[in-house]
């Protein structure tokens, strides 16, 4: 009771906190339970009422609030599902890269040698090529778009971010003090990663997994755009920027209410990332 | 073997894989450690103090190579003991504590958590009989509350108090021998007389060895059965403490006396040894402290001089030859 109410006090105090996890909530909700608050099924079409602008717009009814596309396909509908894809795929992608590049991290940092060597330079290579030119040639490549694909080709793009990062905190934390006292009372090297490395190394884990969901979002919604991402009739914000790209001069709101619901999502789930950066200090633990 | 001698050190080298080859900061030092006795490694920094006990606990890290042709600890060579048989016996018959008790503590857990750890891993106790020895512990080293330090972050503790945890935590398994690192360097004057205190008073009840690290003489005084004096890597002498106060044999030895300020004495600047300690790279030919030494001659730029046996003691220094017994 009394963690819940620290909880909601540190987040109360930080105005953008606040906003990201309020958002991210936001964006969850839709996600689960989009079938329940959609009020048409996302891919119906309904050629009677082709590119219907937005409710508040001449034209425009109360029925498709944020309009439709150019097949009748309700927006508001297809968003709240798009939601539900793209979750998904930022959430899985950050599990699959955050688990190898954690594991590699550790390992490279603490044992260091050879396999350091070995992890590092793999991990270089990766950051050598662009990680969307990688992605767009594999996916083309293997000719399959399920989530299942997307989720291991963006986890394979951004586990080195992981690695990096945790290889660093883990030779910070190598140097400490309580680490080499740690071994003078014969503590062995799994002890050491488990009880010493592995909690302090959790808080910039969390926060790099946070703004990691948000960039496997981006890069999901990029390649649907360059459509090798999601394919119909699965829908993500991107497949519905990409659709209504070509209708931008004439009919705006079909690319544009899903931009904003991209840029929304991210930068709540950004603010919600640094909010966490600030809580989980370990020095602010004990006080 | 004599029957009083805990640890026993012969022809200990650590030496350090560089670029340009092999680096020898220790070389071929030999020294025992008695029962009960406190031995105090004196030196300037880099002269290799703490290199020597930390290869004695076998937590020389690569690049570093410690070698040895003995290190006979209570009746066993560790010498050439794999990581994880020396892993048992660390914390366990030797233990070592730091110069910093600030960082010695993980910030992410209370004290009991990180106490309890040495008697899980060497006495596999659960967790009621770790929490009672651990408060036991913590009583025994004299900090007073100890069920509520036991629940406390290592923030809520001042300097002082995490280093009397530090030895609570190194003396859990009563280890035959501590190796006490500059214990009190990072703490105020006060607090370091109840430390050396404490380590005295635990000294006589658990009956442990102690080799203690320090550069302050001050402590080697009050706190030394034994003497060993350091000079780049090398043992320049050896001796009970109270015939090297009064009579420091080695111009070393003699050096860092007067460099310290005596009580009563008046004085504007303190007296210092000229020069300074030389480069690993670049140990001077014969002698290593000839550089810095009033009575240098010609055969100590030359030739590397041997630890001798002087009136019961050991001094590297040409000047003593012929009076050797």
């Amino acid at each position: 009771m009394k963690k819940t109410k620290r909880f909601f006090k540190l987040l109360f105090r930080s105005s953008t906190g606040t906003a990201g996890v309020l958002i991210f909530l936001l964006v969850c909700i839709a996600a689960i339970f989009a079938e329940q608050l959609a009020p048409y099924d996302p891919n119906m079409m309904d050629l009677m009422n082709m590119t219907k602008p937005p409710a508040w717009m001449e034209g425009g009814s109360i029925s498709h609030l944020l309009g439709t596309d150019n097949l009748g396909r309700d927006i508001f509908s297809r968003m709240l599902h798009g939601a539900r894809v793209s979750l998904t795929v930022g959430f899985l992608a950050t599990i699959c890269s955050g688990i190898v590049g954690t594991i590699l991290g550790l390992i490279s940092g603490y044992f260091g040698g050879i396999v350091d060597h070995v992890i590092m330079r793999i991990a270089d290579a990766f950051y050598a090529i662009p990680g969307i030119l990688l992605a767009l040639v594999t996916l083309m490549v293997v000719q399959s778009s399920g989530i299942g694909t997307l989720v291991i080709v963006i986890a394979a793009i951004s586990w080195v971010q992981y690695a990096r990062l945790i290889r660093a905190e883990v030779l910070r934390l190598k140097g400490k003090e309580f680490v080499r006292a740690s071994r003078t009372i014969g503590a062995s090297p799994w002890f050491i990663i488990s009880h010493h490395i592995v909690p302090n190394v959790w808080p910039t884990f969390i926060v790099v997994s946070t703004m990691s969901v948000a960039s496997s979002i981006l890069t999901e919604a990029s390649l649907s755009f360059l459509g090798v991402g999601i394919q119909s009739p699965l829908i993500s914000w991107g497949g519905m920027l990409s659709d209504g790209r070509a209708l931008l001069a004439t009919h705006w709101w079909v690319a544009t209410f899903p931009g904003i619901m991209i840029t929304i999502a991210i930068l709540g789930i950004t603010f919600m990332g640094n909010w966490l950066r600030d809580v989980l200090d370990p020095h602010n633990k004990g006080l | 073997m004599k029957d009083n001698v805990l640890l026993s050190v012969k022809n200990l080298s650590v030496k350090f894989k560089t670029l340009d080859g092999m680096n020898t900061i220790i070389e071929g030092n030999s020294f025992d450690v008695k029962k009960g006795e406190v031995l105090c490694m004196v030196g300037e920094s880099g002269c290799g103090k703490s290199l020597t006990s930390l290869a004695i606990m076998g937590l020389i890290e690569k690049p570093g190579i410690a070698k040895a042709d003995e290190i006979m600890l209570d009746g066993e060579d560790i010498s050439g003991y794999s990581e994880e048989a020396l892993r048992k016996l660390r914390g366990n018959k030797m233990s070592m504590i730091f110069q910093e008790p600030l960082t010695s503590l993980n910030p992410l857990f209370t004290i009991g958590n990180q106490m309890d750890e040495v008697f899980r891993l060497h006495r596999k106790m659960d967790r009621a009989e770790c929490r009672k020895n651990s408060i036991e512990m913590l009583r025994f080293v004299g900090i007073p509350a100890p069920e509520s330090v036991y629940k406390r972050y290592p923030v809520a503790l001042s300097g002082g108090m995490r280093q009397r945890v530090m030895i609570a935590m190194a003396l859990s398994c009563r280890p035959k021998l501590l190796i006490a690192d500059e214990p009190t360097t990072a703490l105020d004057v006060t607090i370091q007389r109840q430390i050396l205190n404490l380590m005295q008073s635990l000294r006589k009840e658990l009956d442990t060895s102690i080799i203690l690290i320090t550069h302050d003489l001050s402590v080697v005084a009050e706190m030394a059965d034994r003497v060993i004096v350091m000079y780049a890597g090398q043992i320049v002498e050896q001796a009970d403490v109270r015939d090297l106060f009064k009579k420091p044999l080695h111009p070393y030895t003699e050096g860092l006396i007067n460099s310290t300020i005596r009580l009563g004495e008046k004085c504007e600047r303190l007296k210092t040894i000229p020069g300074t300690v030389p480069n690993n790279e670049n140990m001077p030919k014969g002698c290593r402290f000839h550089p810095r030494c009033p009575f240098a001659t010609d055969r100590c730029r030359n030739e590397q001089p041997q630890l001798i046996n002087v009136e019961g003691r050991e001094v590297r220094c040409f000047r003593y030859e012929g009076s050797e017994n």
